[in-house]
């Protein structure tokens, strides 16, 4: 049996110790998980064909409107991130200030007069599923965080947070 | 029609957000519809195609429509066929169907076409596309619910000032039927013989513009049937007639604010709306006044305003894909016009109050 500690101290197990350490850790990965994940650090919008030029503010916004169908004269194709997708939400949010409802039925509007082809759903929320995409044309365009694009990608437009006001 | 109205949501609750089924790398297949339920104040049907009364009705709005688009690199194929409001389940119509071939800036096409009157003709009846439940009835119906044509289109595209986009899209049409059930003892026949036009769009990042002018000859047979107890059936034939129509709309987006007008003048009537809509999360609160102003012609000695409508409504995206309108019209017909109603009311005024609910997949 320990005897008792003078105030402010307190017995310390090294089973409960080792717990809350672990649980620190725990949260700590958790944390700096959720920021990698969620927290906005900016998008690009990007192709793996060299020939594409840097894009614009008001041209990168009119891609992601579906108002543009060509650059170089190349018929181009777009890509999504799967429905209800973190880096798909933010990217409209930050991009064009909508949400997934308002950019539905804007490319509903679009679709269902055979103006444009809505973007393609890649298979998997990953930056590997996305490139592999990108990998079978020249003519595709995708966005994707920031970090961790690889070099060989062409960034045609950087989404960057808005000031807050 | 509860089966149907399960197989609506059912498609609905499966997906939550617009993504059309991808059947193959180059084929995919799409869909929208709306189903309301609504009521008039006013004994006399509303509304060309809706026939809306003073009763509660649950298949006035019903639209159901599914495209199937295939693209190989520069060449397109589109179907869409859609029940529309006016159509029953076992008879919808072929809106279009048509082969596209792209050069640069450059887009042809051929088939049955969706003819681009009006800001939203080309999504007329994709109700999740835009705010209101009913496109403005002043300016989409002034074209007597027409929204295809046989023929060919080319569309240019081009870029303007290295920031704005254009399209510039001439159109012919040929040979093509089509009846109006006006009232259930009253239809017009409109056979088209010709239509010639184009139409043009500037696109910036937040607004777009449209002009449309087009011509048409046509012939038309007015139709009653039984008229009366005792009438036989009676037609009027009308050969040899033409419509002339030039629009021009904008809609800007300003922040969480949509402002949309447009205006129509044509050698049978004249219309116009003006719209305005503010986005609050998911709801979208909006307001619109329209006109119709009819024109003197050999059928008609009236030349006047003969109608409006003021919508007070809100929207409320419920999913991505999945949105509802509850929204209250008031109309008006004046020196005995129709207005906005099928014939000449006895009350010359109607409220009609819509819940409607709309869907992409």
């Amino acid at each position: 049996m320990q005897p008792a500690l003078p105030y402010p101290y307190t017995a310390v197990n090294k089973n409960n110790l080792f717990k809350t350490f672990s649980l620190l850790l725990m949260l700590t990965v958790a944390f700096a998980f959720s920021s990698i994940t969620y927290a906005f650090e900016g998008y690009a919008i990007i192709s793996l064909n060299p020939d594409f030029k840097t894009l614009s503010k008001g041209k990168a916004r009119m891609l992601y409107r579906g108002k543009i169908k060509t650059l170089q004269g190349q018929i181009i194709e777009l890509s999504d991130w799967p429905s209800e997708n973190e880096v798909r939400t933010t990217f409209y949010q930050e991009l064009l200030g909508k949400d997934l409802a308002q950019m539905n039925a804007h490319w509903a509007g679009l679709s269902f007069s055979g103006k444009a082809r809505v973007p393609k759903e890649i298979d998997n929320a990953n930056l590997e599923s996305l490139l592999q995409w990108l990998s079978e044309k020249d003519s595709r365009i995708g966005y994707a965080p920031l970090a961790n694009l690889p070099k060989h990608v062409n960034v045609l437009y950087v989404v960057e947070k808005e000031k807050q006001q | 029609m509860s089966r149907k109205l399960i197989f609506v949501l059912a498609l609905v609750t499966s997906q939550y957000a617009y993504a059309s089924v991808e059947l193959s790398d180059k084929l995919s297949l799409s869909g929208f519809g709306s189903s309301s339920v609504t009521k008039s104040d006013n004994e006399t049907p509303l509304i060309i195609n809706r026939r809306i009364v003073d009763q509660w009705c649950w298949d006035c709005d019903t639209t159901f429509g599914l495209q199937l688009d295939y693209y190989n690199d520069a060449f397109k194929a589109s179907a869409q066929v859609v029940k529309r409001p006016q159509d029953k389940w076992s008879n919808p119509e072929l809106e279009w169907a048509y082969l596209g071939y792209t050069h640069e800036n450059f887009e042809f096409r051929a088939g049955r076409l969706r003819l681009p009157a009006f800001l939203a003709s080309e999504y007329y009846f994709v109700g999740h596309a835009y705010k209101t439940a009913r496109p403005p009835e002043e300016l989409y119906n002034s074209i007597l619910g027409i929204t295809a044509y046989n023929g060919i289109n080319l569309v240019w595209n081009f870029e303007l000032f290295d920031t704005y986009q254009v399209n510039v899209t001439p159109f012919i049409g040929f040979e093509d039927e089509n009846t109006l059930e006006i009232s259930k003892s009253f239809h017009v026949d409109v056979d088209v013989k010709d239509i010639l036009g184009f139409s043009t769009e500037l696109h910036g990042d937040f607004f777009k513009w449209k002009f449309t002018y087009f011509d048409a000859e046509y012939d038309q047979v007015f139709i009653f049937n039984n008229p009366a107890p005792g009438v036989a059936k009676r037609e009027i034939d009308l050969p040899d007639r033409r419509f002339e129509l030039y629009s021009l709309g904008a809609e800007y987006e300003l922040n969480n604010w949509t402002l949309t007008a447009e205006r129509q003048i044509g050698n049978v009537r004249s219309t116009w709306y003006a719209s305005l809509a503010y986005r609050m999360h998911k709801f979208t609160p909006y307001i619109l006044y329209g006109e119709t102003k009819t024109k003197k012609t050999d059928v008609t000695p009236f030349d006047g305003k003969s109608g409006s409508s003021s919508v007070i409504g809100i929207r409320y995206d419920i999913l991505n894909n999945l949105s509802v309108n509850m929204e209250l019209q008031s109309f008006k017909s004046f020196a005995g016009e129709r207005g906005s109603f099928t014939t000449t009311p006895q009350d010359r005024d109607a409220d009609l109050a819509t819940v409607m609910f709309n869907f992409v997949f």
